[in-house]
């Protein structure tokens, strides 16, 4: 069974859709993802090879990870919102953040990393698998 | 004379130094606060006088109408994104940054929690924090 997201910013100027599943939903509490977010952590939902959809012109902010990964940070340019992250060197994966689907409640976080870098006030589900830095692969 | 709160966006072209003591610092959970964040929550430190701010760079503004009615506007990286400050038009004086854009997290000391009643069911937050299911007496 097929499931669908979709998803945009808070302005409407950008919007996708996703049709597949997501192979992982997290919570990462890196220092990027507190700044990319504004609060203690960043979560994401991961899709890889599945049919994805853009409209809108999103602004592009690309940084590399402490692993030498290339990640492209798609954000509104009108309003702001983060709305997606694609990777040039792994161009089947897609990721999203869980507020930026219109349900929210489709996103079920399986694990939290970089529990390394919060800050004690951020906290987390102690039910969940919890990584200092990355998940073993 | 204590330390400014100092902070900026990811990718450095935005930095502000506040020379004051924090007025309310909460969680807020309201849906403008979820799509700003990209997750449950956002974390906010509020300062009373905009006039003991100083901000190098500039920052892109967008306005909108918050659940509670009142017009706000936010304030984010044009380069990077990053999520920096938000205005209140009900309180033109306030000037409220996002706890993730401080050079030392730990300066952010959650008070409360707001708009419980928009919270997403996997969003966790401090239990013994106060909790308001929108916005807390004023």
């Amino acid at each position: 069974m097929t499931q669908l997201y979709s998803g945009g910013c808070a302005c409407g100027a950008v919007r996708f859709e996703i049709d597949g599943a997501p192979v992982d939903m997290n919570h990462c509490q890196c220092r990027t993802c507190q700044r990319g977010s504004g609060t203690g952590h960043g979560s994401h939902l991961t899709f890889v090879g599945a049919a994805v959809t853009t409209h809108g012109a999103p602004s592009h902010w690309v940084a590399t990870g402490e692993l030498g990964t290339r990640k492209s940070r798609a954000f509104c340019p009108t309003c702001g919102s983060p709305v997606y992250m694609t990777f040039p060197d792994m161009p089947d994966v897609f990721v999203t953040f869980p507020a930026s689907l219109d349900d929210p409640s489709q996103f079920a976080p399986q694990y939290v990393m970089w529990t390394a870098a919060a800050p004690a006030w951020d906290r987390r589900d102690t039910e969940l698998p919890a990584f200092e830095k990355m998940p073993p692969r | 004379m204590s330390a400014p709160y100092t902070g900026g966006c990811a990718c450095g072209a935005v930095r502000y130094r506040i020379f004051d003591e924090p007025m309310f610092q909460p969680d807020c959970q309201c849906r403008d606060c979820q799509r700003m964040s990209g997750t449950g929550h956002g974390s906010y430190v509020a300062f009373a006088n905009r006039a003991n701010v100083m901000i190098e760079g500039e920052a892109r503004e967008w306005s909108f109408t918050g659940d509670s009615g009142n017009m706000k506007t936010r304030g984010f990286c044009p380069g990077c994104g990053s999520p920096l400050y938000l205005l209140s038009a009900a309180s033109p004086q306030m000037f409220t940054i996002h706890a993730g854009s401080l050079d030392d997290p730990d300066d952010y000391k959650p008070q409360a929690v707001m708009y419980r009643t928009s919270a997403q069911a996997w969003d966790y937050f401090d239990p013994a924090l106060p909790g308001f299911d929108k916005l807390p007496p004023m």
